[in-house]
């Protein structure tokens, strides 16, 4: 009787976006974003720890360790929330990895460098598109870390194996 | 929307479970970035070795400006290049660190034969002026001087830069 009222509407979203099949969607998706976003670093360290550098956030000491370990962990967590493998442990990875870079992006922003993303491989100047990808990018890890029930991942298929031995 | 902490205590995967699985996350990115890096032809150093190197003399911008009226002195900037078009020291040359190996031989005729180098970076955030200090020791370069507190602390000195 009430289909067309907008509580209704608002009930409806608020499900979809609560949805364990929204989250192993947004699993894949994420997970492939940051396969792709790692693959260039990993290839080419030395570029990457410039971009890093160019930030002017981390000290001296800590930009070529950060440039060495920051594209395996994308590609470790971004393999793992696509098998569904310790997918709410990636997420969280994920997401504080995202807000480090909101930080890092809105702080050069404020002081208007001009320097690159570092995002995406090379050639994609920082900017208010980076930031605002970023935050899309950290409201689908929260969606995983706090809706996600292992649908169509190795998590809850280990988990009903649990289940079936205790039987 | 509110969010029910609740969700991330399901089954067996409770918040420790979560913070574990996150440290072998940790870990794991840790050993292969390491490892992966050590097995590279050209590995990245770990820690780059001109922030291990010997302090290098500086001077100050007082100094620096003293040298500048008298024509004893060449700036050397070393920040990225957008960064030098938009202001610098008065008739510094761009030196982009990662320019030096394609630039050096163009610019050494340009070196003073007395006076000095004096080399800036921006004064906060990588020291990008150690850096080109180093590749100028290396490269066999005594008269060079690093300008204490960079760009910034020329600019608050209230010294004359150029730029667009």
């Amino acid at each position: 009787m009430n289909q067309g009222r907008p509580d209704s509407w608002r009930r409806r979203i608020l499900h979809f976006l609560k949805s364990p099949y929204l989250a192993a969607l947004l699993r894949i998706i994420l997970g492939a974003l940051f396969l792709e976003a790692s693959w260039d670093k990993i290839l080419h360290p030395a570029r990457f720890a410039e971009d890093v550098a160019n930030y002017a956030i981390l000290p001296p000491l800590l930009v070529n360790l950060w440039a060495l370990v920051l594209p395996w962990l994308e590609m470790i967590a971004g393999l793992s929330l696509i098998l569904g493998l310790l997918s709410r442990s990636s997420a969280l990875v994920l997401s504080a990895l995202l807000v480090s870079f909101i930080i890092g992006i809105s702080i050069n922003i404020a002081r208007g460098a001009e320097i690159d993303c570092g995002c995406f491989g090379a050639g994609e100047e920082l900017g208010w598109i980076s930031l605002f990808r970023d935050l899309l990018f950290l409201a689908m890890g929260i969606q995983i870390l706090f809706c996600d029930r292992g649908f169509l991942g190795l998590d809850s298929l280990w988990r009903k194996r649990g289940v079936e031995k205790e039987g | 929307m509110r969010i029910h902490f609740q969700s991330l205590r399901s089954e067996k995967d409770g918040p420790a479970g979560l913070v574990l699985g996150c440290l072998l996350i940790g870990l794991l990115g840790l050993a292969a970035g390491l490892g992966f890096n050590s097995l590279r032809s050209s590995p990245l150093p770990l820690i780059p070795p001109f922030l291990l190197a010997s302090p290098y003399p500086e001077a100050g911008p007082d100094q620096a400006q003293e040298w500048a009226e008298e024509g004893r002195v060449l700036f050397l900037d070393s920040r990225p290049h957008a960064q030098y078009k938009k202001a610098h020291l008065p008739q510094a040359v761009s030196l982009p660190v990662k320019d030096f190996p394609a630039l050096y031989p163009v610019l050494s005729p340009l070196f003073p034969a007395e006076g000095w180098i004096v080399i800036y970076g921006e004064g906060g955030g990588w020291p990008t002026e150690r850096e080109l200090a180093h590749l100028f020791r290396k490269a066999g370069m005594e008269r060079v001087k690093v300008l204490a507190g960079g760009f910034r602390a020329w600019k608050e000195r209230g010294f004359r830069v150029e730029g667009r």
